[in-house]
């Protein structure tokens, strides 16, 4: 049985105070989440309804020129440069200045992620943790992102679509684990689209995907899709093809290489597809491609809902056709929440942590606060949940 | 001593020691001049907005840093003084590795040596 | 060990010893991704209060460029989080 009241929450308060620091990727977020102690979170299988409350959840993403992806090295530098400065701003937001006293538990992102960027955040939770003598809990990335989802939006047990920069991921909860039925085999779709902006030198602010889909909303040629490739195997998916192919198709559409009858008309010559066309078509296809596995994995495990989680989750058409999709299916209906929590933020991580640490799962050693790039969604035991 | 200190030594040269001189301007900024975004990205266009915050000022005397941003200004300059120095040797190390060579490895080496980055992320 | 030739000793007075061995608690906590070619040693000195010792050796200047510069960066984000952040 679960639960969630058995740590005393500091200081012989009813509430519960989690820092989180989150720096996987280009986003550096600072996040602290308050839980007050429920009853109902003494038995039961109540982790989504924590009635958190978001004292602060402040980003700041590192973004490179037009045509540019982000490297480590400068990405790890951005993190370290600003994290002082924004927990600075976050602790004055919530009204906090006694951390050692005002705090819990400090979260911090353990991976997966980039090694240089997650390590630079580390340092500093680590440093934290020892002068204000502050417990630490690491915390799966994809996790946060699960956890902060089902708060938000109290789906109890949805089927999850991960999509993000780094992780393209459908997920369902069974036996305390998320388990991952179907992902990509490749890039992540955030990547690729990330890329494809990146060959058509749009900017990548706010960020690169959110260009693309406005771009895709200003098709006129909405009725005729280009013919991309649809790389569904079984449960996954491939995107590396896509990208390549839709990459020559808009490198031939710059260079006008009227060779290319698909682009240009074979008699005069008129080019016949627009940038626009193609953001549109490559968003349809993929999206496509994302709502099949879910929908299978949806059957499998017996499920009528789906929450959308990660960054591209902010996407106003992938949350559509999803929507089309579980409309067809009996009570189906899709939960997805705006870019304060489908972006990386500090928030998810504090909110995932804060689970953790009410259930006892602390850093016991500093050496268990070595980050990891590669760190799957399934190896973490989720104790909060009932089997 | 209460400033940062560090003594190098190698198999060519014995002992080097990198000091700070506290009228130095180099020692007084908390924005390194070898620790900055990559070429990469500034040949890109990209403008710095992610430098080094301020230095804290004494509560008590807003003229003067605290010891602790002190200490910060002034590993910045030793960690600039390294850097410039191992960055001077490994060429020197190079060109010496280059000079056995035939003209011919010489211009490839060198043309090579002009687009060499120094790629931090796997150390961390 | 032995082919570890080109040596770098840091002397960072913190002039605090919680302070001092405060980051060398975060620093060594991280291991070494090639010890082959790059070591590093974090220690609190005992004749200099409150000072953190930082010795690194490398095969080569490179290696040792790399893993310093990297190192020191990380201090210094220490000492920034303790110059802002420290309540005691």
């Amino acid at each position: 049985m679960v639960d969630l009241n058995t740590i005393s929450p500091k200081n012989g308060r009813n509430y519960y105070i989690a820092l989180g620091l989150e720096g996987s990727a280009n986003k550096l977020g600072i996040g602290i989440v308050k839980h007050p102690i429920k009853s109902q979170l003494s038995s039961g299988d109540n982790s989504h309804q924590c009635d958190a409350q978001i004292l602060s959840n402040i980003r700041d993403t590192y973004i490179t020129p037009p045509g540019e992806g982000f490297l480590p090295r400068d990405t790890a530098r951005h993190h370290r440069n600003w994290c002082v400065r924004l927990i600075k701003k976050a602790l004055k937001e919530a009204g906090f200045n006694d951390p050692s006293n005002d705090i819990d538990v400090i979260c911090f992102t353990k991976g997966p992620g980039m090694g240089a960027p997650l390590h630079s955040v580390a340092i500093i939770a680590r440093t934290c943790s020892l002068l204000w003598d502050i417990p630490l809990v690491g915390v799966n990335h994809c996790i946060g992102h699960i956890e902060m989802g089902r708060e938000i939006t109290k789906a109890e047990n949805p089927v999850v679509l991960y999509v993000s920069g780094g992780n393209t991921q459908v997920i369902a909860y069974s036996e305390n684990r998320y388990r991952i039925f179907g992902e990509t085999l490749d890039v992540a779709i955030g990547n690729c689209l990330d890329r494809f902006a990146r060959t058509l030198k749009i900017p990548n602010h706010p960020s690169p995907g959110y260009n693309i889909e406005q771009l895709a909303l200003k098709c006129q040629n909405k009725d005729k899709l280009i013919e991309l490739p649809y790389t569904v195997k079984g449960m996954d998916l491939s995107m590396s093809g896509i990208l390549a192919y839709i990459d020559s198709l808009a490198k031939d559409l710059f260079r006008g290489n009227k060779q290319n009858k698909l682009l240009f008309d074979k008699k005069t010559g008129k080019q016949k597809v627009t940038i626009e066309d193609l953001c549109y078509s490559l968003q349809e296809n993929l999206f496509a491609m994302l709502i099949e596995i879910t929908e299978r994995a949806m059957a499998h495990v017996n499920s009528s809902t789906v929450l959308i989680v990660g960054g591209v989750g902010c996407n106003v058409r992938l949350q559509e056709m999803m929507a089309v999709m579980c409309h067809d299916r009996a009570n189906g209906k899709v939960f997805a929440t705006d870019d304060r929590f489908c972006i990386d933020n500090g928030a998810m991580i504090a909110q995932a942590g804060l689970l953790q640490f009410r259930m006892g799962d602390i850093v016991k050693d500093l050496k268990e606060t070595i980050v990891t790039q590669k760190f799957r969604t399934d190896e973490v035991f989720v104790s909060w949940r009932e089997k | 001593m209460s400033s940062p200190y560090a003594v190098y030594s190698s198999p060519q040269i014995p002992q080097k020691t990198f000091e700070v001189d506290p009228q130095n301007p180099r020692y007084q900024t908390t924005n390194g001049k070898t620790t900055g975004p990559s070429d990469y990205v500034l040949n890109a266009g990209q403008i710095d907005r992610d430098k080094p915050s301020d230095p804290k000022m004494d509560p008590s005397n807003s003229e003067v840093p605290t010891y602790l941003s002190k200490l910060r200004m002034e590993l910045t300059g030793v960690q600039d003084d390294i850097n410039e120095f191992l960055t001077k040797q490994m060429e020197v190390a190079k060109n010496k590795r280059v000079k056995v060579d035939t003209p011919k490895q010489k211009a490839k080496e060198l043309n090579e040596f002009g687009e060499e980055e120094i790629e931090e992320d796997e150390a961390y | 060990m032995s082919n570890l030739h080109h040596t770098l000793e840091v002397k960072i007075p913190f002039k605090d010893n919680r302070l001092a061995t405060t980051a060398q608690k975060v620093m060594a906590t991280d291991p070494i991704i090639r010890p082959e070619s790059f070591q590093v040693e974090y220690m609190v000195s005992e004749d200099d209060n409150g000072t953190l010792l930082a010795k690194f050796s490398a095969e080569d200047d490179r290696s040792l460029r790399v893993g310093v510069s990297s190192s020191l960066s990380s201090i210094l984000t220490i000492i920034e989080t303790m110059d802002e952040l420290d309540s005691v």
